[in-house]
C-alpha cells in the first residue's frame, strides 16, 4: 500500500507559513516498507499532515492518494476498515479514555495483531509494566505517551504514523520505544511516517522530509 | 475476545448517565405502554360483548301500546296484529323477515322443583304463559326441542336473565331455593297444571335459555297440540254486530259469530278497532284469528336502523328498546377506548420523546469518547449497539411489567365479571398481544434510529 502525495496545501495553514516545504505543494511518494521521518518546527503541519493521510481532515487542495485512489472518496466504511487493521496512528495527544485503567485502554482496540509480543512484556520493556492496572488519569505524561505508543503497536498495520512519539521520553525509555517500533515495522513490514520537532531522532529512518 | 470487547467498550461508554431522565422517561413508558395495551384489551373485550349483543338485538319484538285503564283493558282481550298490520310491518325498511308469537289460550300453572324431584323441598308456584315462535328466529335450538303428542317431557325456553333473577333475586332472599347453574335449572323438574277443574298436569323442563327472546317458550308443535286440547273461548276476540249503522247487542265471540243467524252483509268489527267494519262472511271467510299474534319477532338488516325504529312508532307499536341501548353501549366502549388510546398515545409519545433525547444526550455526552473509538477503528454500528443494548435493559422490562399488571388486571376483572354472572375470556386476546409486540418494535425501531443517529452524527 502506497502513498502519494499531489500538491497538498492545507486550508488553516497559511502558504506563506508552510512553504518552501519537501511536502506542501510537491508530489511526494511513500513506499510501504520504508521509514520517512517528517521534521518541522512547531506549527508547520505536522500533525495536520498525518491527520489528513489517517482521514482524520479534509480540509486541503491538492491530492492525496492510496494505492492510486484519492482519499478524499473513501466511504466511512472503508476508513473503519483501514483504521482497524491496516493504518495505525500515535495521536500526539495520545487520545487514551481517562477513567480507565491501562490495561483496559492496551485492550481497547478493534483487532489485535497476532504476530505482536505480549502487552505485558511491551509495557515491562517501557518500564510501565507495575502500573497495567492503575487509572491512565494517575498516570504521569510520559507513562501515558509509552502506554499509547504501545496501543497503537498491538493493533494490526501496513502504514504506522507517529506523531512525536519521544516527545515526553527520557533518552533510556525514547531508545527502547524506538527499537520496539523498529521491530514492530519489521514484523509488519510496514511503512513509517514519523514526525519529530528535533532532526536528532533515536530511530534511523530510511529519509527524512523537510515540512 | 468479542464479549471482553464489549464489556470494554461498555466501560469505556458507561460513564455518562441521565439517571433521572431516564427514571421520568421510564415511568411515562410505564403508564403510556400499560394503558395502550389495556386500551386494546377493552377495545376487543367490548367488540366481543356489542357484537354479540348486536347480533342478538338485530332482533327486535314489536308490541302494540297498552293504554288506558284497567277496565278498559278488561273489556279489550288482546292487542293482536291483524293479517294487513303484519303484512305493513313486513314492508317497513330494514326488515328482513318477521314471525309471530303464538300463545297459549288456557290457564297455566307451573311448580318448579329445584331440589331435582318433584315433591322434594318447597316447589316455586308461578301463573305463567306459553309461546313459540318459528324455530328460525331462535338463538339456540336443542336437541329436545322436538316434540310430539308422545313426548312425556315438554321442553321450554326461557330468557337467561329469568335465571339470573332467580340466582341473584329469588335465591338470595329464600333459604328453600338455591342458586342454580344453567346445568342445574335444566335438571328441574317442572310440573305443568294445564286448565282448571280438574287441571291436566303434565311435566316439563327447561332446555336452553335464551338471550334473544324475552319469552317462556315451548315449541310450536306442543303449542298447537295444546291449544286445540285445552284451549277454550275465553282466550277469543270478541266482535261488535252493526245493524243500522249502530252496534246491536253485547260483542260476540268468533264462535258465536259463526253460530249466527244473520245477513251475510251484515257488518262486524273486531272489539279493539269498531271503526274497521267488515262483512260477516268476509270474517268467516278469513277465518279473522280468534287469537292473532300479540307480538311480532322482526330481524333488521341494520340493528340501529333508526328509519324502521321511527315508523314502528308512527305505527303506535312498542319495541324492546334493547337495540339502541346496546348502540349506546358500543359507543361508550368506543369513546372509552378512544379516550384511553388517546391518553395512552400522548404519555407514550411523552415518553419516547423523553426517551430518545435522554438517550440522544447520553450519546452526545460520551463523544469524545465515541470519536477516539471511532479513530480507533471501531465501528458506529458497534458504538450504537452499547446504547441500544442498554436503551434495551430498560425498555424490556418496563414493557414486560405493562403486560403482567394488564394480565393481573383482567384476571381480576374476569373474576368480577363473572359474580355479576358476565362471561369475559380469561388473558389477553391475540390483538392485544399483537399490539402490544407492534407497539413495542415501533418504540425499539425509533429508539434505535434515534442513538444510531446520533453517533454517527459524531463520527
Amino acid at each position: 500500500m502506497n502513498i502519494s502525495l499531489q500538491k497538498i496545501i492545507p486550508h488553516p495553514l497559511a502558504p506563506s507559513l508552510i512553504l518552501p516545504s519537501d511536502v506542501w505543494g510537491e508530489e511526494v511518494s511513500f513506499t510501504c516498507g520504508t521509514s520517512t521521518l517528517l521534521e518541522a518546527q512547531s506549527g508547520k503541519g505536522k500533525s495536520t499532515l498525518l491527520h489528513i493521510l489517517y482521514g482524520m481532515r479534509r480540509d486541503f487542495d491538492g491530492f492525496c492518494l492510496l494505492n492510486g485512489k484519492d482519499i478524499s472518496s473513501l466511504r466511512e466504511t472503508k476508513w473503519q476498515h483501514l483504521r482497524s487493521c491496516k493504518v495505525s496512528l500515535l495521536f500526539q495527544d495520545l487520545r487514551l479514555f481517562k477513567h480507565m485503567s491501562l490495561r483496559e485502554n492496551l485492550h481497547l482496540v478493534p483487532e489485535t495483531d497476532p504476530q505482536a509480543p505480549p502487552l505485558e512484556e511491551m509495557c515491562e520493556r517501557l518500564q510501565i509494566g507495575h502500573l497495567l492496572d492503575r487509572p491512565v488519569h494517575t498516570l504521569s505524561l510520559g507513562q501515558r505517551q509509552r502506554a499509547a505508543l504501545i496501543r497503537s503497536l498491538t493493533k494490526p498495520f501496513q502504514w504506522l504514523f507517529l506523531d512525536e512519539p519521544f516527545s515526553h521520553l527520557d533518552e533510556a525509555n525514547a531508545s527502547e520505544a524506538a527499537l520496539l517500533i523498529q521491530e514492530s515495522k519489521e514484523r509488519n513490514q510496514a511503512g513509517l511516517l514519523l514526525t519529530s520537532l528535533q532532526a536528532e531522532c533515536p530511530l534511523a529512518c530510511d529519509r527524512s522530509l523537510q515540512l | 475476545m468479542r464479549n471482553r470487547l464489549s464489556r470494554l467498550l461498555e466501560r469505556c461508554l458507561g460513564q455518562k448517565s441521565q439517571r433521572q431522565e431516564l427514571w421520568a422517561a421510564s415511568l411515562g413508558c410505564l403508564v403510556g405502554s400499560c394503558l395502550i395495551i389495556s386500551a386494546i384489551q377493552i377495545y376487543s373485550d367490548t367488540r366481543m360483548f356489542t357484537d354479540k349483543a348486536i347480533q342478538a338485538s338485530s332482533f327486535v319484538t314489536l308490541n302494540k301500546k297498552i293504554e288506558g285503564g284497567i277496565l278498559l283493558n278488561l273489556t279489550q282481550q288482546n292487542k293482536a296484529f291483524s293479517t294487513e298490520e303484519i303484512e305493513r310491518v313486513k314492508q317497513l325498511p330494514g326488515v328482513v323477515d318477521i314471525g309471530g308469537f303464538s300463545r297459549n289460550q288456557f290457564p297455566v300453572t307451573v311448580h318448579i322443583w329445584p331440589g331435582g324431584k318433584v315433591g322434594l323441598g318447597a316447589a316455586a308456584r308461578a301463573d305463567l304463559f306459553f309461546e313459540s315462535i318459528p324455530n328460525r328466529f331462535l338463538d339456540q335450538l336443542p336437541d329436545a326441542w322436538q316434540w310430539d303428542s308422545k313426548e312425556l317431557i315438554v321442553p321450554i325456553m326461557v330468557p337467561k336473565f329469568y335465571l339470573d333473577l332467580w340466582n341473584f333475586g329469588l335465591a338470595p332472599s329464600r333459604s328453600e331455593y338455591p342458586a342454580l347453574s344453567p346445568d342445574a335449572a335444566s335438571s328441574m323438574p317442572i310440573e305443568i297444571f294445564i286448565g282448571d277443574n280438574p287441571p291436566t298436569r303434565l311435566l316439563g323442563r327447561f332446555v336452553a335459555f335464551s338471550k334473544r327472546i324475552n319469552s317462556v317458550l315451548v315449541p310450536a308443535s306442543f303449542l298447537e297440540w295444546a291449544n286445540s286440547k285445552f284451549g277454550g273461548e275465553e282466550a277469543e276476540t270478541y266482535f261488535f254486530v252493526w245493524a243500522n249503522g249502530t252496534i246491536e247487542g253485547p260483542p260476540l265471540s268468533f264462535s258465536q259469530l259463526r253460530e249466527l243467524n244473520k245477513d251475510e252483509n251484515t257488518l262486524v268489527s273486531p272489539i279493539e278497532q269498531p271503526s274497521e267494519k267488515i262483512r260477516l262472511s268476509d270474517a268467516l271467510k278469513e277465518g279473522i284469528s280468534p287469537a292473532g299474534p300479540a307480538r311480532l319477532i322482526v330481524r333488521l338488516e341494520n340493528s340501529d336502523d333508526q328509519e324502521f325504529f321511527k315508523s314502528v312508532e308512527s305505527l303506535g307499536y312498542e319495541t324492546n328498546r334493547e337495540v339502541t341501548h346496546q348502540g349506546w353501549v358500543h359507543k361508550g366502549a368506543n369513546l372509552l377506548t378512544l379516550v384511553l388510546t388517546a391518553i395512552g398515545s400522548v404519555l407514550s409519545l411523552l415518553s419516547l420523546a423523553t426517551f430518545s433525547s435522554s438517550f440522544r444526550l447520553l450519546v452526545l455526552q460520551s463523544g469524545e469518547s465515541i470519536r477516539d473509538l471511532v479513530l480507533l477503528g471501531f465501528s458506529p454500528t458497534e458504538i450504537s449497539r452499547i446504547f441500544i443494548v442498554r436503551f434495551t435493559a430498560i425498555f424490556v422490562p418496563i414493557w414486560a411489567i405493562s403486560l403482567l399488571v394488564i394480565y393481573m388486571a383482567k384476571f381480576f376483572l374476569v373474576k368480577y365479571a363473572d359474580a355479576y354472572g358476565l362471561f369475559l375470556e380469561a388473558g389477553l386476546g391475540w390483538p392485544t398481544w399483537g399490539g402490544a409486540f407492534l407497539y413495542s418494535a415501533l418504540f425499539v425501531w425509533i429508539n434505535q434510529r434515534v442513538i444510531r443517529g446520533a453517533v454517527s452524527s459524531l463520527s
